[in-house]
């Protein structure tokens, strides 16, 4: 009997989260990884890329996304869903910080935040006594953090494993429209397409259920890697 | 006359047994059950059935790892892996992708049901604060799509089943999903998961060569991509290899002993017919035995008793060895005369051993007397075939030539005799020096892990994959009982919320419940929902306060949202039953779950159940689980079968202890009233040999446990026999001395070659029986009181 450990079969629910959550904040911190008006140090590209891009199997991202510890930026969201009159707008900031998580803070039309980690997602609260955090999710997000590590290091190439990926324009002005591989993914998300130029501008979603989703990247400041302390508190798993 | 007439009877009764177990032995109950040794009130079997059938379930799963440092290529290597054993045919089910079908059925099997849903979270959420519906809604609404867990806000506006799915699959073992591919990250590189169930399969060496073949055949493909890797879990894997050792080891060790053992008989006694005559006794002894003992159990035989009853009928393989032995006498061989030479022998060697075996009568352990009857009943078997046939079968042999008797009255004149030096008493006494230290080292092991060949490489991959996936393991599992469905549901519920607060090292355990959770439950999520959306329920003193659905539809501008809202979760939030859920394709891997609800029981009878496995990562202490199943109901046990059955060898050797001691003890006072002065000399090979065999387990490091005893219960019967011959060989010394050594050396060939087997239990068997034959045999001559005065 010994401990054989018996195995059994589970079948994992659509990870969502663990797909999305990479694509969107992957890229979404190229603006504070590589401000437009810095160029690229050296030492940063690990793969010198042709100005005649594209090259067919060559992301024009390749190379491009240096990744300090801790990146942050703006952005502007508008949301499509099917049912409603009007479109959902707001606007807020995100930080990626590398090994911890993501931080999604809304600033309008209400004060919301977000902490996604490798342990979960959480809600995040300023009071008094100083940030608390409630879990809204438990669980293993350890390979959608691994996509992000990827991302952040440069590695888009990444993004092949789970989309068919065409490209257009050049180094320029790009466009990656993403298709997922997976038939379960594809029951939710239809397609994600990527714009931008030496940074990410935009990323657009179209959902299965017809929702739409928009996001604007905006240039953000540099704070230089330093985690303010309610931020530490966020990621603390 | 009257010889010739019992002689004859006793051809008769041999016959009877043996056409009584050839009619009731292919139709026997044969137990194999470790438990079945134990008294009756000390099992209970709805544990037994319950462990039985989850072992069973669990024994025919297996889980491989294919490992590459490119996610695509341990894909490739998996599916090549799968596709092989596919193709073998021997598999119930192999998969290494989640059919896309898979998921979406779990979406629409639990659709109508969503919002009788909430994971833990969401509940305590909503509970403690209502309003928390309305943030849950706003983040479906404003988040990025995924990150809230909402599987849109059409479907599911406040995220709480998305959230709930996803805790099911988070509960489970820890695989990520890539491409369809079961996946997990483990060490930097990619591991992507081939899960397989074996079919229903017979039994025997042939099926398990096929079927190790298929196995091989399956990582040949999978290796075929250059860098994959491969990591096995599972009992099969374990199972294969052990019974590849074991038939290796019987092939090996078997043959090697069964031919020395030939050439030894053949040397020593020119013939074989005497070499026949010697083994005799033994095979009508365990062919008496088995006969006797399933008349006693009426049709039930357990197979343990008969194993180790037989090891010990091995005894009486001195008997015969003792009449042929007459061949090496300085006189014309004649079979009657040799019996009547040593029939005292024979009668005191039989009287001993059935005194010494008699104590497994005194412990209330059944599986203990019922090898104590098997054993007696097979010595006084193999001592009347001796008494009654060898006068016959042994009338014509040809004495030894002069030249081989007198190489052995050599041998016996050079042995070194207590009485005859210091020496010889210095060096048994330095010996039992030896072995009171190595008996100081001893120590106790029960595991009954022993009894496996242990792998380490198979046992590394296999803690390899528990590092990083969460898989029952281990074979401990809670039995919940119950009444009715509902309250095993219950039940379970407040049990797996205790094992979730306390620290389990991250792994939960699943049961029935997480997948449908009680009715009560379910509609207590329902209500709570309600209540929060507000408008349609009676909200008491908040009534002011406007319901999450209004304020939504306010927010948004989309006035008919409210009644919208309202409408959906309560068309949607009908409880999902475990009728509905067993009989749909999504519960099928986890059916084997539920233990199934007998009704029509009388009433008050436990007559629903479940089983809980543990996970194997889980490392509370069993003492701390089990009080955690208490403080959940009175009603649930935690079950340890690993523990369980060592616990049951462990409790058969405290006994097998007193046996052999109150054995000793009755032997030594008999020897006593037989030989007066010389008993110490008859007893001291015996004592001598049992120090020795101890000493060298202790000594060696290896443990003490039943199988260890079993050997020294062997070296207590064969030890007081050789004391016996020795002592009562008044004239025919050598005769008698060869007689030892060809019992001694057959059984030490028999036995003790098992020293050279890879399965701990019985290596440490095979050392004991090796070292203590040997020494209580070397031993013996030493103690012939009769060397000088002749």
């Amino acid at each position: 009997m010994k401990n054989r450990s018996a195995v059994r079969m589970r079948i994992r629910i659509p990870a969502v989260a663990a797909i999305c959550v990479p694509v969107l904040f992957g890229f979404g911190l190229s603006p504070g990884a590589a401000p437009p008006a810095k160029p690229v140090p050296a030492a940063a590209v690990s793969s010198p890329v042709s100005p005649t891009l594209p090259v067919s199997h060559t992301l024009p991202l390749a190379g491009r996304l240096a990744a300090p510890p801790v990146l942050s930026g703006s952005f502007a969201q508008e949301k499509i869903i099917v049912g409603l009159k009007k479109p959902l707008l707001s606007r807020g900031d995100f930080l990626v910080a590398r090994d911890k998580g993501v931080i999604w803070r809304t600033l309008k039309p209400f004060a919301a935040a977000v902490a996604v980690t490798q342990k979960g997602i959480w809600s995040l609260k300023q009071n008094g006594a100083g940030l608390t955090r409630q879990a809204i999710h438990q669980g293993n997000l350890g390979l959608a953090m691994d996509m992000i590590q990827k991302v952040l290091a440069g590695d888009p190439a990444a993004l092949d494993k789970v989309f068919t990926v065409a490209e257009k324009g050049d180094s320029a002005a790009w466009t990656l429209d993403l298709k997922p591989l997976d038939p379960i993914v594809a029951r939710v998300i239809l397609s994600i397409r990527l714009q931008g130029g030496r940074r990410v501008d935009r990323v657009e979603y179209a959902e299965a259920n017809g929702d739409k989703t928009r996001i604007e990247f905006s240039a953000a400041a540099d704070n230089g890697g330093a985690l303010a302390s309610w931020q530490a508190v966020a990621f603390r798993d | 006359m009257i010889r010739k007439t019992l002689a004859l009877a006793w051809v008769l009764i041999l016959l009877a047994c043996g056409a009584y177990l050839a009619r009731e032995l292919p139709t026997a109950s044969i137990e194999s059950s470790i438990f079945a040794l134990l008294p009756e009130r000390e099992q209970d079997p709805a544990v037994r059935a319950a462990g039985d059938a989850l072992r069973s379930e669990l024994e025919k799963r297996f889980l491989v790892l294919a490992v590459h440092a490119d996610a695509d290529k341990a894909a490739l290597a998996a599916e090549a892996y799968a596709a092989s054993l596919r193709a073998s045919g021997s598999m119930q089910e192999v998969a290494c992708a989640v059919p896309s079908g898979g998921v979406g059925r779990m979406l629409d099997f639990y659709q109508p049901h969503r919002f009788a849903l909430l994971s833990a979270e969401d509940r305590e959420s909503l509970a403690k604060d209502s309003g928390s519906l309305y943030d849950a809604a706003q983040r479906t609404l404003y988040l990025p799509p995924g990150v809230s867990g909402s599987l849109g806000f059409a479907q599911d506006p406040f995220g709480t089943w998305g959230r709930w799915l996803s805790a099911r699959s988070g509960a489970g073992a820890g695989f990520e999903l890539r491409n369809g591919h079961l996946t997990v990250a483990l060490d930097g590189k990619t591991a992507v998961a081939v899960l397989g169930t074996l079919k229903p399969r017979a039994r025997g060496m042939d099926a398990q060569n096929t079927l190790a073949a298929r196995f091989d055949g399956a990582s040949a493909a999978a290796l075929a991509v250059p860098g994959a890797q491969l990591l096995r879990s599972g009992f099969v894997f374990h199972e294969l290899l052990a019974a590849h050792q074991a038939h290796g080891e019987m092939t090996s060790i078997g043959t090697v002993s069964a031919a020395l053992l030939l050439v030894l008989m053949l040397f020593a006694f020119r013939g074989i017919r005497p070499t026949l005559l010697g083994m005799l006794p033994v095979l009508i002894g365990c062919l008496a035995a088995t006969a006797l003992l399933l008349l006693a159990g009426g049709g039930k035989v357990h197979l343990i008793a008969m194993v180790f009853g037989s090891t010990i009928v091995g005894v009486a393989e001195d008997y015969g060895m003792l009449f042929i032995a007459g061949l090496y006498e300085d006189k014309p061989w004649d079979g009657r005369r040799r019996l009547r030479d040593v029939q005292r022998s024979l009668f005191l060697g039989l009287l001993t051993s059935v005194i010494g075996y008699l104590a497994l009568f005194f412990v209330p352990i059944p599986g203990l007397r019922q090898i104590g009857l098997f054993s007696i009943a097979g010595l006084v078997a193999s001592w009347i075939t001796v008494m009654l046939w060898y006068p016959w079968l042994g009338a014509r042999l040809k004495p030894v030539s002069a030249g081989m008797r007198q190489a052995a009255e050599a041998i016996e004149r050079g042995w070194p005799k207590v009485r005859r030096g210091k020496l010889t008493a210095l060096s048994l006494l330095a010996l039992l020096a030896l072995s009171a230290w190595g008996c100081a080292r001893l120590r106790v092991d029960d595991d009954v892990r022993l009894l496996y060949a242990h792998d380490l490489r198979l046992q590394h991959e296999q803690d390899k994959i528990n590092s990083v996936l969460r898989m029952p393991g281990g074979g401990r599992f809670f039995l919940v009982r119950a009444p009715d469905t509902e309250q095993v549901l219950q039940r379970e519920e407040k049990l797996l919320g205790l094992l979730a607060a306390s620290d389990t090292g991250g792994a939960a355990a699943v049961g029935v419940s997480t997948f449908v959770p009680s009715l009560a439950l379910q509609q207590g999520n329902a209500a709570l929902l309600l209540s929060a959306l507000g408008g349609s329920v009676n909200l008491g003193n908040t009534g002011n306060v406007k319901g999450t659905a209004d304020r939504l539809a306010a927010d948004l501008g989309t006035p008919e949202l409210g009644e919208r809202l309202r409408r959906e979760t309560r068309e949607n939030s009908r409880p999902v039953s475990l009728e509905e859920w067993l009989a749909d394709p999504v519960s099928t891997p986890f059916r084997y779950l539920w233990r199934g609800n007998k009704a029509g029981r009388a009433e008050g009878a436990e007559s629903a159940a479940s089983v809980v496995p543990v996970p194997a990562a889980v490392s509370l202490p069993p003492d701390r689980l089990r009080a955690l199943g208490k403080q959940a109901s009175a009603d649930i046990v935690l079950v340890d079968q690993i523990q369980d059955v060592s616990d049951t060898l462990g409790l058969l050797r405290r006994h097998l202890i007193w046996v052999l001691a109150i054995g000793s003890a009755l032997v030594f006072i008999a020897m006593l009233f037989l030989f007066r002065g010389r008993a110490f000399g008859a007893v001291a090979p015996a004592a001598l040999g049992v120090a020795a065999g101890l000493g060298s387990l202790g000594g060696s490091g290896m443990p003490l446990n039943l199988f260890a005893l079993l050997a020294l219960a062997l070296i207590l019967g064969m030890g007081i026999d050789y004391g016996i011959f020795v002592q009562e060989s008044r004239r025919q010394r050598a005769a008698a001395l060869v007689a030892i050594n060809m019992g001694a050396a057959s059984n030490m060939l028999a036995f003790g070659m098992l020293v050279f087997s890879t399965t701990p239990a019985l290596k440490a068997f095979g050392l004991v029986l090796a070292v203590g034959l040997g020494v209580a045999w070397l031993t013996a001559p030493c103690f012939s009181t009769v060397g000088e005065t002749e």
